[in-house]
């Protein structure tokens, strides 16, 4: 099978134009007038073996689009309005401590089978004693100490309202009254939705919304509207 | 003395090199003859007071019992590896900046001696270049000096061992740069023509200004020989890859039975039933035993009766003898078999020539014969300028330079079109340890990991959080920081470019620890860690930036891409160019 210029080029993680020097250079391939540059893949495997040089894998890396994963029909989005409509919303949620709270909403959260909630619970527990995830603002984002698919494989946001706000060692002070469960494969997508997330939460009109308890078709919505479509 | 040497490399550095290596050389130009006419000396005393034994009816194990005994005295008495040895000085060279051991001055001297002077069918050049490299190495040990000019001094002893021995100081010189050192350099070249200078005269007051062979007393040949040497060297070139590849099947083939066999497993044991092979093949072809260079100068005499039927048995019973001896491991080297398994095949060829163009005028088989052992030489080593300088000097058959060359040239075109590497190199590339200079691979095992740290990495402790990593930020320069945990153990990897997004946000800044945004999936970097496998750790992570740890885990520094690329350039520089 001939492989043309940018395919070489790929294979061996150097440029097109490097490739067409090194054909020139007489080192690898031919250029010819009429159809350009050409390379047998047998031959340039035997070329890079000779030359101590690994070869990438043959596929191009596609990105698949950001709020669609496989099995989706639907494209969520970018990453927090995606990770948002994977998960639900809980309302009046048990409000006589933050650990009774998380019990409840670990046991509400659309997770895996196998997943296994008391591991997530006592991590996210573990992670509230370091030091508290209540943001200020009446918005607390509890998540285990280090991001794990064992939880979820991709990016999920599960929204929870207490029944009635309820103190969670916030650095001012004020009841938490909305609690964003973050669920993430990677330390890559925890950063990505934490952003975006603190983006929000600067947003007094976000933050008012919260305080009406939100539907997650609303939340959908009040997410979708404000979240930037780039990094 | 070896004060003087080491203060005047300090003091007056690069300009005194030259010099000093040069005074060097000559010391081993006259320690490496001592071994060149030790060997050939002790070979030939050794053989005269075996000749009796030879014909009487026990002769036969003779070649059995030298074997054994050769290898017991390489492997027992003074604990080396078996072997021809070259492979095992081209590791010094690649590995190890050249260093040898005492010992192995001596260790195959006598292992050889006794194999070769009882029949086995091998050289004495394999010997004298590990016996007179060790020479040269640990001369360089003596006077203190550093690894590359230790390289350069086990080259010289390499190139007067050869010189010395064969009565070729060009041969010993292009052997020594062209296999050895594989690097042509005018720093390399001067020492190393020195060394083989001084050896070879010492050699020639003791044995007397004669080439191994008397060359054949033929001054003319035509356009129509030269043509044909083209010939003769694409089948020396298939001759000597059927050698090479015979040769390591029979070492397959010993290691495979010592693990059938409890009783071939014993030092020795292979060689020895190979050697009784060999005294078998002895009993009836006596001349395709020992060394047999007899048999050359009767080629090139004339004197050589039985035609071509003869040669075919001769051919096949030398490649036999051969494949049996340097194939169990017993002591000895490759340039004798191939010089004279190339003379048959050369006088084979010129007798075929005659046969079926009797009225062509070609020039005598005798011709060919000298031709073609350039070839072999050629052939097996993939060195086409010691193939033709080892010709050209043993047999002082200058005015044959032309088709030496062209049998060379086409032998070493085959063979290395069915050989990746020669037999010399086979078994170190086989398993990456030949490192040649200049090359990717030399400079990258140069380098170690700890060499390319940066300095000014930043580490921070678990449970602090992104807050107190901004108050580090303005007194550095790194955009990566490592998690530790309290003992100073590597645990994740920060990149700041990933956290542009929650950094600048003072609230999620205060609550977040660095832990739960730290990529635990960088894998660190072994400070021992060769730079290859670092290599592979960037290209299989797709990191930029990667953290070495020490043995017990604890973060020493951060290793970049762009400082690798930067030091790889110095180093390269620093191994390259030369004034």
């Amino acid at each position: 099978m001939p492989l043309d210029l940018e395919d070489t080029a790929h294979l061996l993680g150097v440029s097109p134009e490097t490739v067409r020097r090194w054909a020139r250079q007489g080192r690898l391939g031919v250029l010819r007038d009429d159809r350009g540059f050409e390379v047998e893949l047998n031959e340039l495997r035997r070329w890079a073996q000779g030359h101590g040089l690994k070869l990438r894998e043959p596929t191009r890396p596609s990105t698949p689009a950001a709020g669609k994963l496989p099995g989706e029909t639907e494209d969520l989005g970018p990453p927090l309005s995606a990770a948002v409509a994977r998960g639900i919303v809980v309302q009046d949620l048990p409000s006589a401590s933050p650990a009774d709270l998380l019990r409840a909403l670990v046991e509400a959260a659309p997770l895996a089978e196998e997943a296994d909630r008391e591991e997530l619970l006592r991590q996210l527990l573990a992670r509230e004693e370091l030091s508290s995830t209540a943001l200020g603002g009446g918005v607390a984002l509890p998540h285990p100490r280090t991001p794990s698919p064992a939880f979820s494989p991709h990016p999920l946001v599960v929204v929870g309202f207490p029944s009635r706000p309820l103190d969670w060692g916030a650095l001012d002070g004020e009841p938490v009254h909305a609690v964003f469960l973050l669920l993430n494969p990677g330390p890559r997508e925890h950063l990505r939705v934490l952003s975006r997330l603190a983006l929000l939460l600067r947003d007094p009109g976000f933050l008012e919304a919260l305080r009406h308890r939100p539907s997650h078709e609303e939340l959908r919505v009040l997410v979708a509207e404000r979240e930037p479509e780039e990094d | 003395m070896a004060n003087v040497v080491e203060s005047v490399f300090r003091n007056r550095g690069a300009r005194a090199e030259p010099w000093i290596l040069a005074v060097l050389a000559v010391l081993v130009g006259v320690a490496s003859s001592a071994v060149a006419v030790v060997l050939r000396g002790g070979v030939h005393l050794l053989s005269d007071r075996l000749d009796p034994w030879r014909t009487s009816p026990g002769g036969v194990v003779l070649p059995a019992a030298g074997a054994l005994l050769g290898i017991l005295v390489v492997r027992r008495l003074f604990r080396e590896p078996g072997g021809h040895g070259v492979p095992a000085v081209l590791e010094a060279v690649s590995r190890r900046g050249g260093a040898m051991r005492v010992r192995s001055i001596f260790s195959r001297l006598f292992g050889s001696m006794l194999n070769v002077a009882s029949g086995g069918s091998a050289g004495l050049e394999g010997p004298t270049v590990y016996s007179a490299a060790a020479v040269g190495s640990v001369l360089g040990d003596w006077f203190r000096v550093g690894d590359r000019q230790r390289t350069l001094l086990l080259a010289c002893g390499v190139a007067g061992g050869i010189g010395a021995i064969f009565d070729a100081p060009l041969t010993g010189m292009i052997f020594s740069i062209e296999v050895v050192l594989a690097e042509w350099t005018l720093g390399a070249a001067l020492p190393i023509a020195i060394s083989a200078t001084v050896a070879t005269e010492i050699g020639r007051l003791v044995f007397g200004e004669s080439g191994a062979f008397a060359a054949p007393p033929i001054h003319h040949w035509s356009t129509a020989d030269l043509a044909a040497s083209a010939g003769l060297g694409g089948l020396a070139g298939l001759l000597s890859v059927a050698l090479v590849a015979a040769i390591f099947r029979m070492e397959h083939l010993c290691r495979a039975a010592g693990r059938r066999l409890r009783a071939l497993r014993l030092t020795g044991a292979c060689a020895a039933v190979a050697g009784f092979g060999v005294g078998l093949v002895g009993l009836y072809v006596p001349e395709a035993i020992g060394e047999g260079y007899e048999t050359v100068s009767a080629i090139f005499r004339g004197e050589l009766g039985g035609g071509l039927a003869l040669l075919g048995v001769l051919v096949g019973a030398k490649f036999l003898a051969t494949t049996l001896t340097l194939g169990s491991n017993a002591p000895g080297g490759i340039f004798a078999p191939s010089l004279v398994v190339g003379a048959l095949l050369g006088a084979a060829y010129g007798e075929v020539l005659h046969a079926v163009f009797p009225a062509a005028g070609f020039a005598p088989p005798a011709f060919f014969a000298l031709v073609a052992m350039a070839g072999l030489v050629a052939g097996t080593m993939h060195a086409p300028l010691t193939g033709i300088l080892l010709a050209l000097e043993t047999t002082r058959g200058w005015h044959g330079v032309l088709p030496i060359i062209l049998v060379a040239v086409c032998a070493v075109l085959v063979s290395r079109t069915f050989l990746r590497h020669s037999f010399y190199t086979w078994e170190l590339a086989e398993r990456g340890a030949l490192l040649r200079p200049r090359t990717d691979r030399r400079i990258l095992a140069d380098l170690a990991a700890a060499e390319l740290l940066d300095q000014d990495s930043v580490s921070i402790e678990v449970g602090r959080t992104l807050e107190d990593l901004t108050r580090v930020l303005p007194r550095t320069t790194r955009n990566h920081f490592a998690v530790v945990d309290r003992d100073g153990r590597y645990l994740g990897m920060l990149d700041l470019t990933q956290l542009r997004g929650v950094i600048f946000d003072d609230l999620v800044r205060r609550v977040t620890p660095v832990e739960t945004v730290m990529d635990p999936t960088a894998p660190p970097i072994r400070a021992d860690e060769p730079l290859l496998q670092v290599m592979d750790a960037f290209e299989s992570s797709g990191r930029w930036v990667l953290p070495v740890v020490d043995a017990e885990g604890r973060f020493l520094g951060t290793l970049s891409k762009s400082t690798l690329f930067d030091r790889y350039r110095r180093e390269l520089i620093a191994q390259t160019e030369e004034e």
